[in-house]
């Protein structure tokens, strides 16, 4: 994927996290002391045993001190239930900073991810892109509590340590001489870990991305028996994210044994320690057994956090170099107001490849002025579709430009560009949603008389009509439960309802009957009045009424004039064209004048 | 290997709770004034053990991890398995981004859940298992504390999760309508940008998001009322109050009572992630059933056991009705229609008059609603599958191509076929022609659905994959709609042959294929409403005449139908 080529230093994805927390910096702050305050409370546990342990050893006659040390131990068990409240606090705090850190990181990478270039998405399979958007915000869903547990843990760490010390340095010495080894084993680990998760991540993707892709198009599969195949190749892929799972489970899961090792050494060493100072007495020796083990307790906390951070980091990266590479973002530095365009169209010797290996357009220069109807001619592959998504600036080109009103187009403030332009496309993409929510992408405020005009423009009312609940009728995902011509007809009135000042038709009418593709054009011609518009059609018939018409070969203007001009000039043209009459009409003679 | 690993998982539970003993061992070695000696040979035996212990952590961790995958693994294939084999009515009825939310997120989910929540469970229940018989044994009067409050513990972790179960289901559903959100917008990305429709879209993602996010929250804060170490708290201080008690009295000892309290504060410490870990499987139950509803949904294709080996390939519609769902309108109306075997039959009609609809039932991708489709006589259902679709194939009208290389594309229906056969399809097809001027030729990758290609070249593609399977009938469903006259007209003089071959079903509006048809259909609203030769149908139906007359001049109607 070309854009995981981005790689993000450990500092740097920590800072992110930051500021995705600093957004709820109240909140993280207020848990940060409950945390503190929690932990505060749970030591008067341990110290009130002490009290009670020290008058078990000064004496041997207990009695007189019963009530003390049942005292002791009811103020340890009353902290319990304060503890119990803290922490619900502190959950709730929680659950709360974790909701909006992950929400907002998601929305943000949604959002830059939708103002890629158009080049970007043909190049990223969409279930990789789910993937990320999806399921990796979805590992960082914990890192809030792990976040400001960190800290706590830190602050706690530090407490403690003062409180040890004031009690016994040489004990405290014992019980810690070994933390800074955890320090280093987890630097040590964490670069494997990340890369470890990061590549098992990238796994899932791709079978995300297959399963879906297969799942999409299963009556395919189907049709042509392709299921067991299928499943073999799927089984791979699937297998290696296996085989990327167990690695990442190595690489993770050695942080624990290793943690618990160094705990137990740490009591070792603190047993060791006490035996050489015996005299500090055993209430002494026992309390600082039990703050070893608060002690190690926040260490082991950070060491496993750390370590599962690695994986949410990796999920991080992996968001943050999606939504923040700005060369694939698209260009919106344009200033100039695109929504109030007369409508003149100039390529300027524009050239164009979609890679740097093959040339599609080279050299296209024409003038298109208001309201003119331009057609593009030319076998599958010339470069039609390629001309029209130059002009929508869903690429931008090599050299050359493009002018619209003699402002070069991306000069003009993008979307109030692509406002002005309609644009049906040769494969229709209809939204699972109502025919009305379908229709009114191309305008929200639009009124159901005003969608109802539009319907009838492309001569859909009968079939809309015919549907349980009209323009309430839910179409599925795209659109499976209408037929193709029914969506090309919704496409089509989707752009009428824009009213754009340029209107391009991708072979709009493919999929219709000639019938129905003959009320629509009568009744196009009326909207196309007035404006300007590109029309690329294979039926000649469209093509016969235009102002000029381009054919195109391999990527270049090999002929150009209206109609009659090119039928005399006896070119490749009128070559195209009888080819199309000798082979298409069967005997039959056109109405339109040749 | 399940033998050693419960093994293994129980030896190291044990080692893992002797640390809390042999502190209390070294209390009292310190308070005996033991000797040197004795004290090394202690330190000696802890340092094996906790070697030991982490060792067979190490090791457990992995394999239970190992296992875990496995298992999930497993299930993600199992999935794809059914859901291949379910059928397209279902298929209608789920979403790919839904699909790819089970099969990646609940698997996760599942998997936490296996490994290591599931070991944790294992380990705090052996570990208090173990406690309370060694507390059993060292003082019977005071474990009974313990005793009592382990079943409240294990009440307070199951109604704890059981009440969760409801905002888990939440959370997952919500999950899904996110990725079901993403993987349409992007499907969709080239209509959302020219209509300037990204702020919109964003604002609805961002509405799932944050329900998503918001039964996150819900979730949590419904488990932040749960805290299990509350209970072990509660036992450690009644323990303390109880010990002392029975020290006073003579009835335990120091070292003993030591015991006790650090044995129950190991308890206390691995207590400390019980909430996330019944969290964990609380949202394992709801994922779990998630999977299982897809992959034991029993939507399979029925199918029958007859070999259809396309000798005669007649196709028989006998008063067939078809709709896609119980609530949706009739596609199909009374449709009796007989092709013979080896006949080239044109179908043309409306938007929406059911043209591809009658060629899915052919294919057996729907069984109809009522009546038969019969095919060489018998009834389409009594074949199997396989042989059904091997013998038929189809070029269908909205092109789905796959993320991979031109070849795989074409080989897509026959992996086996060697190159001189796909050479061979690719030539008929006119796929030759633009493959040869790409660098890397048939290795060539296409992109999602052929994104890199042009709308003719797709189709042509589409056509070598379906010529390639060498099919006894073919279908083509508006094969040549992207494709101007000049390829088209080179196809279809290649096609000719193949087409002459076979039994054949074309979809079309162009005049050329409807005149070398040896039978036209009509079809309006789901019905037929001619049938009849060309020349015939130009002549007496008005229906087919209506195609036709905006655009050419016809002779006066004759008959009338």
């Amino acid at each position: 994927m070309e854009s995981s080529k981005i790689e993000f230093k450990e500092g740097e994805l920590w800072q992110n996290i930051y500021q995705l927390l600093k957004l709820d910096s109240k909140r993280l702050y207020i848990l940060i002391a409950i945390m503190v305050f929690n932990v505060a409370v749970s030591i008067v546990g341990p110290l009130s045993f002490k009290k009670a342990l020290d008058q078990i050893e000064v004496t041997t006659d207990l009695k007189p001190f019963e009530y003390e040390i049942i005292l002791y131990s009811s103020i340890y068990s009353f902290t319990i239930f304060i503890i119990f409240f803290i922490r619900l606090i502190q959950n709730i705090m929680i659950a709360k900073i974790n909701t909006n850190l992950f929400h907002q990181l998601r929305i943000q990478a949604y959002d830059k991810v939708m103002q890629n270039k158009i080049s970007f998405f043909d190049n990223v399979e969409s279930g990789k892109i789910v993937s990320r958007l999806v399921n990796d915000s979805n590992e960082l869903l914990d890192t809030g509590r792990r976040f400001a547990d960190f800290f706590s843990q830190i602050i706690i760490l530090i407490v403690l340590l003062g409180v040890m010390i004031s009690f016994n340095p040489i004990l405290t010495l014992g019980s810690i001489v070994i933390a800074p080894f955890t320090i280093i084993i987890l630097l040590t680990m964490r670069d494997y870990q990340r890369s470890r998760s990061k590549n098992w991540q990238k796994n899932i993707a791709v079978v995300n991305s297959r399963f879906g892709e297969i799942m999409k198009s299963i009556a395919i599969s189907k049709s042509f028996g392709r299921e067991e195949e299928n499943a073999n190749q799927f089984n791979i892929i699937n297998e290696q994210t296996y085989k990327a799972s167990k690695e990442r489970g190595r690489a993770i899961f050695i942080v624990g044994p290793i943690q618990d090792f160094l705990k137990h050494i740490s009591i070792l060493t603190l047993i060791i320690f006490s035996y050489y100072q015996l005299k500090v007495g055993i209430a002494m020796i026992y309390l600082f057994i039990l703050l070893q083990a608060y002690f190690w307790g926040p260490i082991s906390e950070i060491s496993r956090n750390y370590s599962q951070f690695q994986s949410s980091l990796a999920a991080l990266e992996r968001i943050l170099s999606i939504m923040s590479n700005e060369s694939n973002r698209e260009d919106h530095s344009g200033v100039v107001d695109g929504s109030n365009i007369e409508g003149n169209i100039r390529f300027n010797n524009v050239s164009f490849s979609y890679n740097e290996t093959t040339e599609v357009l080279s050299n296209i220069s024409f003038n298109l002025g208001v309201g003119e109807t331009l057609a593009l001619v030319g076998h599958t592959g010339a470069g039609k579709s390629t001309i029209v998504s130059l002009l929508i600036r869903f690429y931008d080109v090599n050299y050359g430009e493009i002018l619209i009103d003699n402002t070069n187009i991306n000069d003009f403030y993008l979307p109030s560009l692509r406002s002005s332009i309609g644009y049906v496309a040769q494969n229709t993409f209809i939204f699972k949603g109502t025919i009305r929510q379908n229709l009114k992408v191309a305008r929200l405020d639009a009124s159901d008389e005003e969608i109802w005009n539009a319907i009838d423009v492309v001569q859909a009312r009968e079939f809309i009509e015919n549907l349980p609940g009209n323009l309430n009728y839910e179409i599925q995902e795209e659109g499976t439960n209408i037929s193709q011509g029914q969506r090309q007809m919704i496409s089509l009135a989707r752009v009428i309802l824009a009213d754009p000042r340029i209107i391009i038709l991708d072979e709009f009418t493919s999929s219709l009957d000639l019938y129905t593709e003959a009320k629509i054009q009568n009744a196009i011609s009326v909207v196309l009045k007035n404006r300007t518009s590109i029309v690329i059609a294979h039926r000649l018939t469209t093509i016969i009424n235009a102002d000029k018409i381009l054919v195109l070969a391999n990527g270049r203007i090999i002929e150009e004039g209206t109609h009659h001009q090119l039928i005399t000039k006896n070119g490749i043209y009128s070559d195209i064209f009888n080819k199309y009459f000798e082979f298409q009409l069967k005997g039959l003679t056109p109405r339109v004048k040749i | 290997m399940t033998i050693t690993t419960i093994i293994g998982s129980i030896i190291e539970i044990i080692l893992f709770s002797l640390p809390p003993l042999f502190v209390a061992k070294f209390v009292e070695l310190f308070i005996v004034n033991a000797t040197t000696e004795e004290f090394i040979l202690w330190v000696m035996l802890f340092l094996l053990t906790i070697t030991v212990q982490s060792i067979l952590f190490y090791f457990m961790a992995i394999v239970n991890e190992y296992l875990a995958h496995r298992v999930t693994t497993d299930m993600t294939a199992d999935l794809f398995t059914s859901l291949q084999n379910q059928t397209l009515q279902y298929h209608d009825n789920i979403r790919s981004g839904d699909i790819m939310a089970r099969a990646t997120g609940d698997t996760r989910i599942l998997n936490i859940g296996l490994s290591p929540a599931l070991r944790f469970l294992n380990q705090i229940v052996f570990a208090i298992i173990f406690t309370i018989g060694v507390l059993l044994y060292v003082n019977f009067k005071l474990s009974i504390i313990l005793l009592f409050i382990s079943p409240l513990y294990a009440y307070f972790i199951y109604t704890y999760a059981k009440k969760l179960g409801p905002y888990s289901d939440e959370l997952q559903t919500d999950f899904s309508k996110v990725s079901i959100h993403a993987a349409e917008s992007l499907s969709g990305i080239r209509e959302i940008k020219s209509f300037n429709w990204e702020s919109e879209d964003s604002k609805l993602f961002g509405k799932l998001s944050s329900n998503h996010s918001q039964s996150y929250m819900k979730f949590h804060i419904a488990s932040a009322y749960f805290y299990p170490g509350l209970v072990i708290h509660l036992a450690l201080a009644l323990t303390t109050i109880f010990g002392v008690v029975l020290l006073i009295n003579n009835e335990l000892t120091f070292p003993e009572l030591v015991i006790f309290l650090s044995m129950i504060s190991h308890i206390l410490w691995i207590s400390g992630g019980l909430q996330w870990m019944s969290s964990i499987l609380s949202r394992n139950k709801s994922s779990a059933r998630r999977l299982m509803d897809m992959i034991f949904a029993d939507n399979y294709e029925k199918q029958g056991v007859n070999i259809f080996d396309g000798k005669n390939a007649s196709i028989e519609f006998k008063d067939v009705y078809f709709r896609y769902s119980e609530t949706s309108n009739y596609v199909l109306t009374s449709i009796n229609l007989r092709i013979e075997s080896g006949e080239t039959v044109a179908i043309v009609g409306g938007p929406g008059s059911g043209k591809s609809t009658l060629n899915k039932l052919i294919l057996n991708l729907y069984k109809p609603t009522l009546g038969q489709v019969l095919i060489g006589g018998k009834e389409i259902q009594s074949y199997t599958n396989e042989s059904i679709r091997s013998q038929i194939s189809s070029i269908e009208q909205d092109i789905f191509l796959f993320s991979d290389t031109i070849l795989a594309n074409i080989s897509f229906g026959n992996p086996e076929a060697s190159f001189s056969e796909i050479l061979d399809s690719a030539k008929i097809a006119n796929v030759l022609e633009f493959v040869d001027k790409m660098a890397e030729k048939f290795e060539t990758r296409i992109g999602e659905r052929g994104v890199r290609l042009s709308g003719g070249q797709k189709q042509r593609i589409a056509i070598a994959r379906a010529l390639l399977l060498n099919p006894s009938i073919l279908i083509m469903d508006d094969a040549s709609s992207s494709l101007d006259a000049e390829t088209e007209y080179n196809i279809q003089k290649a096609i000719q042959n193949v087409i002459k071959t076979r039994t054949s079903i074309i979809i079309t509006h162009r005049l050329s294929i409807l005149a070398e048809a040896d039978r036209v259909i009509v079809l309006e609203k789901g019905q037929i409403v001619a049938n009849g030769t060309h020349d015939n149908l130009l002549r007496n139906s008005i229906y087919y005449r209506r195609l036709f007359e905006e655009h050419y001049h016809l002779q006066p109607l004759e008959g009338g139908i």
